[in-house]
């Protein structure tokens, strides 16, 4: 299995006690504020359980796959990002099935200081422990840095954790991302309603059918039609999470991407937003979601990343329209949908996250190396192997179709490509068809017909 | 000469020698001899069991000795292949690294502790510990491994002196084993409640006994372990063990702040143990911190908690006036709650102590949109305004039902408003009576083609390919395997130039998925049979398997088996003797024909979704048959998968043929004079087609005694047997049918196969065979296309398989296909089907229970559920079969009851008939359905029949239920004559849609 090696030197232990919640960023390497976030807890309760629900997915497994039975992997930390006016806390289940977001907004904190960046954060059982014991009428201050002073001389500890994060679970929670970005909210209702949905669901574990969300009357129940407007969801136990926080909050939001049918779920509070994205079924993991390998694969929007590379300054909210009017003044011809592709690479490389309430990207850089996902996907490297080898040719191509055969395996595959619509005759293909993304056949067959286009 | 040695007593397998080899040899020439005992230990791995004699299986008696050469001579890394379970004995790999004292002993353990079965190697670790080879880890699976070892059920030495023979493990190891939660084969609950007797919380109180243990750190670790979090399971042990410590009342009272603390714990059963406490103890906490820590409990999933709750808030609201305000505002925040009786609770507390209160106010009025029926207007009558939301609501919907009445202008003819039941629900309206009766089709008298959607034939190889790459990978596209069948029955005499490399990457899928085991042509699934269908088309090689005698001493004493590129595979017999059986010869014998490279139109090629073929198709494809005789399998199909409708145009359009089964086609659509000929099959197909649901007289004297479906139409009935099996009762069903089957049924009449039975069957194999229908969600959809105009036998046969798993005792995950075919909006819900889908709405399978939720649903809408079939369905199953749980009832009708006003009305009427009609026979938990009917009575304002009110007033019932009796009945009064009229057009306007379809 691929792993990427992933160190995280904490020089404190995350605590709450009496003096508050203290969480401890991993220390900075540069260009991150000391001092991240400090202030006082609006809805300590609340925040509490968001945290824990977060902690809940982080180490979860909701699928041990057979060959892997007797080894569980130790995820990486959340992830803690600050910016100009809200706290965002990110963390991606072990399965790589489920990624799951706290948004604290600014009236979640009072006397807040924020700071700016994106690090690790430990959470232990002890704190989480005490977590759940936080009442709404205790007082509790937070703070998120790199160690607080306090802290260091009670335990003079440093925290070191060396894991070894699969590249599977590092490119999930970049893909999740651009997920993200192509859903359509599809229901919303109240808090209490959500409240009682999800406390109706059924306790037996039901990963091994497809079950869908559809709406009925003011509330939401299971079906198992694949009707108009009904959410699929594989594994209905990873919804659980949401349960005891829904008693709060005033709405639920569905979000759900057609093309693969991955589902956003999005508790909204008054002053804060819970989230998880959960992937089609509890085997599929977001990292085999492959439909921004076409955008991968085509060099020619480098240029355009870049420009919008420059100008990400750890915004909350990144403005599309705004972005486009910049990067317009430096590089000609830009579309709005060449920009909305740039930002989907930009989050598969770490860079940006989504926000599925505001329908916009933010800023964020992960504390991952990421250099080694584009080149280890396996598709994508599988298709530049075959065009290296020189499998690939052309049968015929015309403006409106191209026919390519790809050898490989032994047999001729012949891959048709017409407009939006790629064929291939493998059975991967056969499979999924597009849902997940282009099978290494019809991606090779697309860079050799850019190659092509280039040449002209 | 030395590995000589070696492998002489490696080939002997001489364990003990091998011992005496290794010991005092350094290490160089251990390594030395690392390649020899790695050779044999590879070889040895591959023949790990051997036959011993005929049937008889054993681990192979060299490997011992191998494993230990391995272990003794390799690095870490090499062991580290090894795997862990194939380690040496632990004496051995103890004494083993006791000699080499490698530098790598510690990331030896590490290694041990990261695997599953670490358990097994504590007491080695202990032993490493003791030597000061390793220290001591401090990692959860080092624990998990105490665990497991001491309360290893098998060991000889009690517990307790396990613990005492190590002391450090009484002053620290005892106690990380409160902070290790453990996982779903170790945790202390689970060794306990498994250890036949040998207990850690007996272990630990007998230590304290003996002064080895304080008490007092007992105590307090056992609540700290409860503030972790732990798993609802695994956390009992950690308060059943602090209540078998019988802590005093000066004790409890120390702790009172962590039984606070814990009524927010996530296992409920921490919660509901730390109320119990809370309780015990209110008085020594102030009114101040109670009853805030209090209101979670209020939104607890546990309804008799939740009461429990508001009880302990009055309590505080009466002693301690001063509170008042706090616990109204608290209570109102329990009309969250789903149930009724906590809002009622909830609501008896604001009434008592904040009637007047603004903000307590202004919470009703946020929680009102979610109350109950029954509670609304209680609510009303408190705030004013608290469910005009809901109400207004209510109104608006029944409204909007009036004015699709008033604005239809579909005019249907007086047969449609007949076979839609309108007339009846016309008249209904007139007299201001709430019954709606089901549709009157049986299914032969409407037009069933406009229901489903048309299949587009394939048109060239090109498409073939894509459609049968997918076919090969999901056989459950039942559509897509036809319309493969079709063409590659069409297309096999004219394959193109390139055919060869067009075919080549699905040959090769199709090559690899039989040489992994697929089996075409045997009834395992579609998917298969097109494999073999590819073969044929792509090779011109036809597999062909034969049914030959097992060997094995037990079981069937058949088996099936083929031969491919050399390889010859077995499998199950038994569904060749299915429905899909036929449906796999039928396949094989089109690949006999295209083989040859001929080309035919099939017969039996549906036209439309779920197998049905339009009639005037069928006439046009047998016209094509000038001189051929069709293959009596595909005529058998075509027949049965005629549609009801347009069979007059095609007996117009069809040729005269003399052979017999221009006939038997001619009488399947309706022509009086033809002469019955000799072939069986062929006419009872074509008599089913003709009049399924009657008995072919004609054909009884020709054809008698073949079985239920042949000649005779067959009357099936389900029958319930309550059986016991040590503490478990269960209830079997069964079906009889008449006429009876014979002793084997005639594999070549396909309905008459729709009753193969288990009995019949195999039932020792029926988990890995499946029931009637075969193993597969493909199998089962291809059955449900065999007959599709009359599905009561399929209803039956279903319902059997159903039933009996109907508590889900074993993962049958295909038999929530079986539910599909009554999604058809043409698919009439005659009693049989009816039976079976109330069944499974009881059924303990979100994915059954969901379906038939969803069926329910739309048959209410179309017309095909109302509470005529409804109340005779649920009459028959709820009393006397015990099959039906009430609870699983009362949410699944909940769902269905939600989707509008008529199908509430349905329900709630079909509920109140069939409790009137088993009223001295009601289930225990029958409050379920009260509960249920008292909320659609009151939420929609629907009367309760006179019937039901006297069998509510007789006063059968008691305690719960005759409260709920009480109440229904006062619900009863506020009955609305204007919600009857609203539930009837809504009705009326539905069936007319669906109706309008038919015209």
């Amino acid at each position: 299995m691929l792993a990427v090696p992933h160190h995280v030197r904490y020089t404190a232990e995350s605590r709450f006690d009496a003096s508050g919640l203290k969480l401890a960023v991993a220390v900075a390497d540069s260009g991150l504020s000391t001092q991240f976030f400090s202030g006082q807890l609006a809805r300590p309760r609340r925040t509490a359980l968001m945290l824990r629900g977060l902690m809940s997915i982080v180490q979860a497994r909701f699928h041990i796959p057979a060959a892997m039975l007797a080894r569980i992997l130790a995820a990486a930390d959340p992830v803690v990002t600050a910016s100009s006016d809200r706290l965002r806390f990110e963390g991606f289940s072990g399965c790589c099935g489920v990624y799951v977001r706290v948004d604290l907004l600014p009236n979640a904190v009072r006397d807040a200081k924020f700071g700016r960046g994106t690090t690790n954060v430990d959470f232990n059982a002890p704190m989480l422990a005490a977590l759940a014991k936080v009442r709404e009428t205790d007082k509790v201050s937070l703070n998120v840095d790199a160690g607080a002073v306090e802290l260091k001389t009670e335990s003079g500890a440093v925290v070191e954790k060396k894991v070894d994060l699969p590249v599977r679970w590092l490119r999930g929670l970049t893909e999740v991302q651009a997920c993200q970005s192509r859903m359509n909210p599809v229901h919303e209702i109240s808090g209490q309603e959500a409240w009682r949905f999800l406390r109706s669901m059924p306790r037996m574990k039901t990963n091994r059918r497809e079950t869908f969300v559809v709406p009925s009357g003011r509330t939401l129940r299971l079906s198992q039609i694949n009707a108009k407007e009904s959410v699929r969801v594989g594994g209905l136990e990873r919804l659980r999470v949401l349960e005891d926080l829904s008693s709060d909050a005033d709405t639920l939001r569905i979000y759900t991407d057609a093309q693969t049918g991955a589902s956003g779920w999005v508790l909204e509070f008054d002053d804060s937003r819970f989230s998880i994205v959960i992937s089609p079924e509890v085997w599929r993991g977001f990292s085999g979601e492959g439909q921004v390998l076409q955008s991968l694969a085509a060099e020619r929007s480098e240029d355009i990343r870049r420009h919008i590379q420059k100008e990400l300054k750890w915004q909350s909210v990144i403005d599309e329209e705004d972005l486009h009017r910049r990067v317009t003044k430096k590089v000609s011809d830009v579309t709005a949908d060449q920009i909305r592709a740039a930002l989907a690479i930009l989050a598969t490389q770490g860079l940006v996250g989504f926000d599925l309430h505001e329908g916009a990207w933010f800023h964020r850089e992960l504390p991952f190396d990421l250099s080694s996902i584009e080149k280890h996907h396996p598709r994508l490297k599988d298709a530049r192997k075959l065009l290296e080898e020189n499998c690939v040719r052309t049968v015929s191509t015309s403006p409106s179709r191209s026919e390519v055969s790809v050898t490989s395996g032994g047999v001729d595959h012949r891959v048709r490509i017409a407009g939006e619509d790629a064929r291939c005759t493998c059975p991967w293909h056969a499979k999924h068809q597009l849902s997940r993304g282009p099978c290494k056949h019809i991606l090779a067959a697309q860079l050799l017909l850019e190659e092509q286009a280039d040449d002209r | 000469m030395i590995a000589e040695t070696l492998q002489k007593i490696l080939d002997k397998g001489d364990l003990n020698a091998c011992r005496k080899f290794f010991r005092g040899m350094p290490e160089s020439r251990r390594r030395e001899l690392h390649p020899t005992a790695a050779a044999q230990f590879k070889k040895l791995k591959r023949n790990e069991i051997v036959q011993v004699a005929p049937n008889t299986y054993q681990r192979n008696d060299l490997l011992p000795a191998a494993q230990l050469a391995y272990f003794a001579t390799g690095t870490l890394s090499e062991i580290k292949q090894m795997g862990t379970w194939r380690h040496p004995d632990g004496n051995d790999v103890f004494e083993i690294l006791i000699e080499r004292k490698p530098n790598w002993v510690e990331s030896f353990v590490a290694m041990l502790l990261e695997s599953r079965f670490a358990f097994r190697e504590w007491t080695l670790i202990r032993r490493l510990i003791a030597e000061k080879l390793v220290k001591k880890p401090d990692v959860p699976t080092y624990y998990l491994g105490m665990i497991s070892c001491l309360g290893n059920r098998f060991s000889e030495t009690p517990m307790i002196d396990q613990l005492l023979a190590e002391p450090d493990l009484l002053t620290d190891d005892i106690w990380r084993l409160f902070e290790i939660e453990g996982g779903g084969d170790i945790s202390l609950a689970n060794l306990d409640r498994f250890g036949y007797g040998r207990s850690f919380a007996k272990t630990f109180i007998e230590l304290m006994n003996q002064g080895m243990l304080p008490r007092k750190r007992l105590l307090t670790s056992s609540l700290e372990a409860l503030e972790r979090g732990f798993n609802h399971y695994r956390a009992k042990w950690f308060f059943t063990f602090f209540d078998m410590l019988e802590p005093t009342d000066k004790e409890l009272k120390a702790e009172r702040t962590r039984f606070l603390g814990l009524l927010l714990a996530p296992a409920p059963n921490v919660v509901t143990w730390a109320f119990e406490k809370v309780r015990s103890l209110a008085r020594s906490y102030s009114p101040e911190e109670l009853a805030p820590a209090i209101e979670p409990l209020l939104q607890s999933k546990s309804k008799g908690l939740a009461l429990e709750a508001t009880q302990l808030l009055n309590e505080i609201a009466t002693q301690s006036p001063k509170q008042a305000h706090d616990v109204s505002r608290i209570a109102a925040t329990a009309l969250r709650h789903e149930k009724a009786d906590v809002q009622n609770a909830a609501l008896n507390l604001i009434e008592q102590f904040g009637k007047d209160d603004a903000e307590t106010g202004l919470l009703v009025h946020r929680f009102s949109s979610g109350l109950a029926a029954s509670v609304r207007k209680r609510a009303t009558e408190l705030f004013g305004t608290g469910n005009a939301e809901s109400l207004s609501a209510a109104k608006g919907q029944r409204l909007a039902a009036g004015k699709v009445v008033k604005g239809n202008a579909i005019v249907l003819s007086k047969e449609l408003k007949r076979l839609f039941s309108i007339d009846d629900l016309e008249s209904n309206l007139a007299s201001g009576l709430l019954e709606i009766p089901s549709v009157k089709f049986d299914g032969t008298d409407i037009p069933r083609l406009r229901f489903v959607k048309p299949l587009t034939p394939i048109k060239d190889i090109e498409e073939l390919i894509d459609v049968a790459a997918r076919v090969i990978e999901d056989g459950s596209l039942i559509d897509d395997v036809e319309r493969c069948i079709d063409a590659m029955a069409r297309l096999s005499a004219a394959k193109p130039d390139n055919f060869n490399s067009l075919i080549a990457p699905i040959m090769k899928r199709t090559t690899k998925l039989i040489l992994k085991g697929a089996m075409p042509f045997c009834g395992a699934d579609p998917a298969n049979d097109i494999l073999g269908l590819l073969v044929a088309f792509c090779d011109g090689e036809v597999i062909r398997p034969k049914i030959v005698k097992r060997k094995q001493p037990h079981g069937s004493d058949t088996e099936v088996k083929l031969t491919f590129r050399d390889e010859e595979q077995t499998g199950w017999d038994i569904n060749l003797s299915k429905p899909v059986g036929f449906l796999s010869r039928r396949c094989q014998a089109i690949a006999e024909l295209i083989a040859t490279g001929k080309s035919r139109q099939l017969l039996s090629i549906p036209t439309h979704e779920h197998g049905w073929i339009d009639p005037r198709e069928l006439a046009h494809r047998a016209n094509s048959y000038s001189t051929e005789t069709p293959d009596e399998q595909d005529l058998i199909l075509a027949m049965l998968r005629l549609a009801p409708e347009h069979r007059a145009d095609a007996l117009k359009t069809l040729k005269a043929g003399k052979q017999e089964w221009h006939s038997a086609v001619r009488y399947a659509l309706g022509d009086t004079k033809v002469t019955i000929g000799k072939s069986a099959p062929l006419w009872i197909a074509a008599a089913r087609a003709r009049a399924p649901w009657l008995t072919d007289d004609r054909l009884k004297k020709s054809f008698p005694n073949l079985g239920p479906d042949a000649a005779e139409a067959a009357q099936s009935s389900l029958v319930f047997t309550q059986k016991r099996y040590e503490q478990f009762a269960f209830t079997r069903t069964s079906s009889t049918v008449s006429p009876p089957c014979p002793k084997k049924l005639a594999e070549d009449i396909p309905t008459v196969l729709l009753h193969s039975s288990r009995e019949l069957n195999n039932f020792d194999y029926h988990f890995e065979a499946g029931d009637f229908a075969g193993r597969t969600n493909g199998a089962i959809r291809w059955t449900s296309t065999l007959w599709p105009i009359a599905r009561d036998s399929f209803c039956a046969s279903a319902a059997v398989a159903c039933f009996d798993n109907i508590d889900w005792s074993e993962a049958m995950w295909q038999n929530r296909t079986m539910l599909e075919p009554l999604l058809d909006s043409g698919s009439p819900l005659r009693p049989l089907a009816t039976q079976f889908l109330a069944g499974m709405l009881s059924a303990k399978e979100p994915g059954e229970a969901g379906l038939a939720t969803d069926i329910a649903i739309q048959a209410i809408s179309d017309g095909r559920l109302g509470t005529d079939n409804l109340t005779a369905a649920c009459t028959n199953l709820l009393p006397p079969t015990g099959l039906i749980k009430p609870g699983r009832w009362q949410k699944t009708m909940t769902d269905v009851a939600n989707a509008s006003v008529v199908h509430a009305a349905v329900i709630q009427q079909s509920l109140q008939n069939t409790l009137t009609a088993t009223k001295d026979n009601w289930p225990k938990d029958v409050g379920k359905l009260l509960e249920l009917l008292l909320e659609l009575t009151a939420g929609h304002s629907l009367p309760l029949t006179s019937e039901f009110q006297s069998t509510l007033q007789s006063g059968n019932a008691s305690g719960k239920q005759k409260k709920l009796a009480t109440q229904l009945l006062s619900a009863a009064k506020e009955a609305d004559s204007s919600a009857v009229k609203s539930v009837l057009s809504t009705a009326i306007a539905d069936r007319t849609t669906v109706a309008a379809k038919l015209i």
